[in-house]
């Protein structure tokens, strides 16, 4: 049940986010993203410390609190080293964005499974670790999100011997599914966040053969600026009618993928805009066939009745319980507020209809998403 | 005796999503037994220390309706307080809570209807760091 007042959004003393692989282009985005939303800092690095320090430099002149965590994620227990040091700097987070991975280099995990298991273990299992060592604080005030960052590679084969990289994302995609489907209801959300090809971070000559940054190229062609990756994970954090275990995928492109992927961004005058805030809202016949199948489903009458000449103290059930009842599910599927003086005299169905089509044409409503439009 | 941690009385426009509350209460044997003397459920996997060792679970079991009588506290009693109606409750035991335990119980609000005087809350049951029992409650606001 979802209405306006579910945009939580963050309370100040909680915006302490970890940021793996922070140097990277991806996650260097992201930390400057946050940072400009006020919150305070963990940045997780490897090998640049002089890019770490570079950002740390800019996050502090900008006056954002914030700590450099140097660790190796492919070791067993750096995971909970840098939580502990975390925590006793700039705090225990409550946002963990996983943007950490080793290099996608091309290896066949025939021939190469050392890349398979350094892969797994700072993709997935590094993944886990932090989590654990974050989870007691974020059930202790039912407030946390963790955000995977994946790749459109995963959706299909097209890179060939990249088995190694899309395999170990894959694995992660079903990790903030786990996490999800645990912590949900504690008041946790998880999200996997799918890139394109990012400007400025193409694979170059490292062992990418030229034929696979082709293929990138024709497949992505417009690149993702990284700024729009930090935007989508603003919204993100800040937009709580995104259902948590949802699949974003940013690819500069306007497709609707199957099953969990149920969103997308577009790049569009370089701002990331959610595309289910784009989604076609229902027309006017849309919004009435919607609130029958809602009376009926209701009310537990056929879908042969005459609903549109039903009304408080003639339809049985629509008493003073049964149309709060009603109010809520019509605010929460069509994304309106209703005041208390409106639900009052919302008492039939004609009424209720001429009220949503009302607030529609006056831009009265919420990003919402219709089950109609997701199929979940 | 119960602990008297005071009533709230908000109203529904002091309600905003975000607002959060917990307390802790040690589950002594003694609550146990007066719940079980209250509700007539003397399963022994609740109150009988020697059938319980006989278990899988090895100690008694804090009857699962005890932490939705302490979730049912905190919607009375704290969020919102005196003006709730409780309307329904989803609850879902996801570990055993054993006598002795000390739990958390934190309640959040996630919705707030203020056409429909009605709040959704989020509420957790935590012992150890670990979830025990959650539940996500309705709950009208009277004026």
């Amino acid at each position: 049940m979802k209405t306006q007042s579910d945009r939580i959004g963050y309370p100040e003393d909680l915006k302490i986010a970890l940021i793996t692989g922070a140097t990277g282009t991806v996650g260097y985005a992201i930390t400057k993203a946050l940072a400009q939303n006020g919150w305070k800092m963990g940045i997780q690095y490897q090998k640049n410390k002089s890019k770490a320090e570079e950002l740390i430099s800019i996050l502090k002149a900008s006056g954002t609190e914030a700590v450099a965590l140097r660790g190796d994620l492919a070791l067993k227990d750096t995971a909970a080293e840098l939580v502990e040091s975390m925590k006793k700097t700039v705090g225990a987070p409550f946002l963990l964005v996983h943007a950490a991975s080793p290099q996608a280099t091309t290896s066949s995990f025939l021939n190469r499974p050392d890349d398979l298991e350094k892969m797994f273990q700072v993709n997935v299992a590094a993944f886990f670790s932090l989590f654990a060592a974050i989870l007691p604080d974020m059930l202790r005030t039912q407030t946390g999100t963790v955000i995977a960052i994946l790749s459109e590679a995963i959706t299909a084969p097209l890179i060939p011997n990249w088995q190694s990289y899309t395999v170990s994302k894959s694995a992660l995609a079903q990790a903030v599914n786990e996490i999800d489907a645990s912590y949900r209801d504690a008041g946790i959300r998880a999200f996997s966040l799918l890139l394109g090809a990012v400007r400025e971070s193409t694979p170059k000559e490292n062992g990418v053969p030229a034929s696979h940054r082709q293929a990138i190229r024709k497949r992505w062609p417009m690149g993702l600026a990284p700024s729009q990756i930090g935007e989508a994970i603003i919204k993100i954090i800040n937009d709580s009618t995104i259902p948590s275990g949802t699949a974003l995928s940013i690819s500069g492109k306007n497709e609707f993928r199957k099953g969990r992927f149920i969103g997308w961004v577009e790049e569009k005058n370089d701002s990331a805009v959610l595309a289910s805030e784009k989604v076609e809202k229902p027309s006017e016949s849309g919004i009435e066939l919607e609130l029958r199948k809602m009376i009926c489903r209701m009310f537990g009458v056929a879908p042969s009745y005459p609903v549109e000449k039903a009304s408080a103290g003639n339809l049985d059930g629509w008493d003073s319980l049964g149309h709060m009842r009603l109010i809520m599910e019509i605010e929460s599927l069509f994304g309106i507020t209703f005041t208390s003086e409106e639900a009052s005299i919302l008492t039939s169905f004609q009424g209720i209809a001429e009220a949503i089509a009302r607030h529609r044409k006056n831009g009265n409503t919420h990003s919402y998403e219709t089950r109609a439009h997701l199929g979940v | 005796m119960l602990q008297n941690i005071g009533v709230n009385q908000f109203k529904m426009e002091d309600l905003k999503p975000g607002m959060f509350v917990s307390f802790e209460q040690v589950l002594t044997e003694e609550r146990v037994q007066a719940f079980a003397e209250l509700t007539g459920d003397y399963s022994p996997l609740h109150v009988s220390r020697e059938y319980a060792e006989t278990t899988s679970f090895g100690n008694n079991v804090v009857h699962g309706m005890l932490i939705g009588g302490l979730f049912s506290r905190v919607v009375g009693v704290l969020l919102p307080g005196q003006r709730a109606l409780l309307n329904a409750m989803d609850l879902k035991f996801q570990k055993p809570i054993f006598v002795g335990n000390t739990v958390t119980i934190s309640a959040k609000i996630i919705s707030v209807s203020q056409a429909a005087r009605v709040i959704t809350l989020n509420l957790l049951a935590l012992v150890e760091g670990e979830i025990g029992a959650c539940a996500k409650a309705s709950v009208t606001v009277r004026e």
